[in-house]
């Protein structure tokens, strides 16, 4: 006969016990082991494996291509094609010829102007969004995704009958007498490449940032309010911060798109329309120079990865990657 | 099908065209493009070989379409075409001898790595040339371009043009002298309506040609940082440059610029819009090129793409090129089927016009005409 009872079978716990009650907020852990006794499913090993798929995928479409592009930037490449001569001229090129640096320079200041511009733009438009309900937010959610369900060359050509010389802006402008000639500079210079990078990645800004607004709990601006904050108090103290992982995860979408975008710059740039893009774009494409191409590229990848190394100590872009969650 | 096909290409076959022959043509050879695209191909046609090309989709239009694979018995399927770059990267790529059956591209930008160092290394298949005996009635101007070593033929010149200023006379009058040089790019006269071509070989040809070099591909380094001073002073005068085809024909269509550096298919392309656009000929120098036809070294396909290359060189093929898209066939026998106002527009006497004929060809040190060019554009 037992004096303590034993573990039943199935669950584990005693039938009855002289010691004193067990913990009545078991661990998690415990609470799966339980639930899954109880569902009858068995575990099945530490399931690592599941992390396959996705290492797979980004080994073969991440991390393999770089590593080629990092090799082949220390090849040498003519016309002719390209040869695995080890060497380190195209580095060496991209630092001492004045062309690329200054053009980096170009690039890194218009991708944090546009980005700095399509937060401006943005941030109320999700911040309406996110206050609106129903249908009305439907229909404003589905004008905001119409443009994009077109190609981004359309998105970027469209401003040339909309700001040139014919387009509909002097045309209209003419029309109501306010000018007698067309204006010239509304098109083909750094403004309208602004203008049209803005344009297209606005909706990389708005989304990230319309999310995370949607996830603040309305009680906490009620709080806010009730203890007397004033709405400014409110946005600075409550608002942004709790939206701040969705700004930084636009910015970084936006700085990053902005960085390589060639497309935008070539169309409403005009005899100026170049971004460092176009002159990486111009050693694949006229004169078949991959090595250097490479060469440029990767300049740019380490560039782009210390200025978001360096930014992460002050603004927190680990809580880009980490959902917002600090651990 | 053949029946409509067959007369539809004997609408101007044998005679001078005239200009109502000229525009019925084009037309109804559209319209049966059409029609043969949507019917079911001929039995014969169907059991026929293919061969997969790779060539501007421009130099075989749908109208001309049935007459090569209708004259071939190969059908022929287009792979996407990028660029001469493109092309010669592919063929060059390891297997990219035996990936396509056939190519057209720039000759004179081709052929060097094509042919390699010497007899041996050449990565084309030498053709036969049985299967392909209208190569011997190619214009004279493009008879010498035939690409042989060590007594084996490897490419013919399917199609040629030239690279010239278009512009809309109804704002740059025809008896301007600037448009009778590239000049009319250059000049501070038409500040702000010219639009040249984002192009590096190109635009420093022509500026290079402009400033009297007398052969722009051999430029060393000093003449060459010339030119790129000269074209970073006249970039004031640029509206805006364009890339691509569409674009270029929309910045003249438009009214945005006047003039611009273009190709003859955009000079086509605006005429049919009714615009009153032409191209000048630039005693500077015209620039013109040839493509041609070539079969990589381990095609699959090797003779059919022969009897396609022999049919890209039939008068059938080049007057319907011709009346299409304005680019010229290298067959000897077309120009005749045309009159003589038409054969001066379409270019057919560039020979007799009298101004200087430069070959687009390639710069040993595109490198550096390249970087140039990103510092232009820098400026």
């Amino acid at each position: 006969m037992r004096t303590t009872a034993e573990p039943s079978r199935a669950g584990g716990r005693p039938h009855s016990d002289p010691e004193p009650e067990p913990d009545p907020s078991p661990s998690p852990d415990a609470g799966r082991k339980a639930r899954r006794k109880e569902s009858g499913v068995r575990p099945i090993g530490r399931p690592i494996w599941l992390l396959g798929p996705g290492v797979l995928w980004l080994l073969v479409f991440g991390l393999a291509p770089l590593l080629f592009m990092l090799m082949m930037s220390f090849w040498t490449s003519t016309i002719f094609g390209t040869s695995p001569d080890f060497q380190f001229g195209n580095y060496a090129r991209v630092i001492v010829t004045e062309l690329y640096r200054d053009q980096l320079f170009k690039t890194l200041r218009i991708a944090f102007m546009t980005t700095a511009m399509t937060l401006v733009i943005s941030y109320p438009v999700a911040y309406l969004l996110s206050r609106l309900q129903g249908m009305r937010k439907a229909l404003f959610v589905l004008m905001m995704f119409l443009p994009f369900w077109t190609s981004y060359v359309i998105r970027a050509f469209v401003w040339l009958p909309i700001l040139g010389r014919n387009g509909a802006i002097n045309n209209t402008l003419l029309a109501l007498g306010i000018i007698d000639q067309p204006l010239d500079w509304l098109l083909f210079n750094e403004g309208a490449v602004f203008l049209g990078l803005v344009y297209v990645y606005t909706l990389f800004m708005t989304l990230p940032i319309y999310l995370s607004l949607e996830k603040i709990d309305p009680a906490l601006i009620e709080a806010a309010t009730d203890l007397g904050a004033r709405p400014a108090a409110v946005f600075r103290r409550v608002i942004l911060p709790l939206s701040w992982p969705g700004v930084l995860s636009g910015c970084i979408m936006v700085f990053l798109l902005s960085v390589s975008a060639f497309v935008t710059p070539q169309l409403l740039g005009g005899a100026s329309g170049i971004m460092y893009g176009n002159v990486i774009a111009s050693q694949f494409l006229a004169n078949n120079n991959w090595a250097f191409g490479s060469a440029l590229s990767l300049t740019l990848v380490a560039i782009v990865l210390v200025l978001l190394l360096v930014s992460s100590r002050w603004i927190g872009v680990q809580h880009v990657f980490t959902g917002g969650r600090d651990s | 099908m053949n029946k409509s096909l067959s007369e539809l290409t004997r609408l101007t076959g044998g005679h001078p065209t005239d200009r109502r022959t000229f525009l019925k043509g084009a037309g109804a050879a559209g319209v049966a493009g059409l029609a043969a695209g949507s019917l079911p191909m001929s039995p014969a046609l169907a059991q026929s070989a293919s061969v997969v090309a790779i060539m501007p989709g421009v130099f075989i239009p749908d109208p001309a379409r049935p007459i090569v694979e209708e004259m071939s018995g190969v059908k022929v399927e287009n792979a996407p075409y990028v660029s001469p770059t493109d092309t010669l990267a592919k063929l060059m790529a390891p297997g990219g001898t035996s990936q396509y059956d056939m190519m057209v591209s720039l000759t004179n930008f081709v052929k060097g790595p094509a042919l390699g160092a010497s007899d041996g290394d050449e990565r084309l298949r030498a053709l036969d040339m049985s299967n392909i005996p209208n190569a011997e009635k190619l214009m004279p101007l493009f008879a010498k371009d035939i690409v042989t070593r060590a007594g084996k033929t490897y490419m013919v010149p399917v199609v040629w043009g030239y690279d010239s200023v278009i512009y809309n006379a109804d704002e740059i009058p025809s008896d301007d002298e600037l448009t009778q040089s590239w000049s009319v790019l250059f000049s501070d006269k038409y500040k702000g309506r010219v639009a040249w071509r984002d192009d590096a070989h190109g635009m420093i040809m022509v500026a290079a040609l402009n400033q009297g070099h007398p052969d722009p591909v051999q430029m060393d380094e000093s003449d060459l940082k010339e030119i790129t001073k000269f074209l970073i002073d006249r970039k004031k005068n640029v509206r805006t440059m364009w890339t691509k085809f569409g674009e270029a024909v929309n910045l003249v269509s438009s009214g945005e610029v006047w003039a611009m550096y273009g190709w003859i298919a955009m000079r086509a392309a605006l005429q049919r819009q009714d615009l009153n656009v032409t191209n000048n000929w630039p005693t500077d120098g015209l620039l013109t090129w040839h493509q041609s036809g070539f079969v990589p070294k381990d095609a699959p396909n090797g003779e059919a793409a022969e009897r396609v290359i022999n049919a890209m060189l039939s008068k059938e093929y080049g007057q319907k090129l011709t009346e299409v898209t304005n680019y010229p066939s290298t067959s000897g026998e077309v120009a005749a089927l045309f009159d003589e106002e038409d054969q001066r527009k379409l270019g057919f006497d560039i020979v007799d016009r009298g101004v200087k004929l430069y070959g687009l060809d390639f710069p040993v040190n595109i490198d550096k005409w390249v970087e140039s060019w990103n510092t232009i554009k820098t400026a």
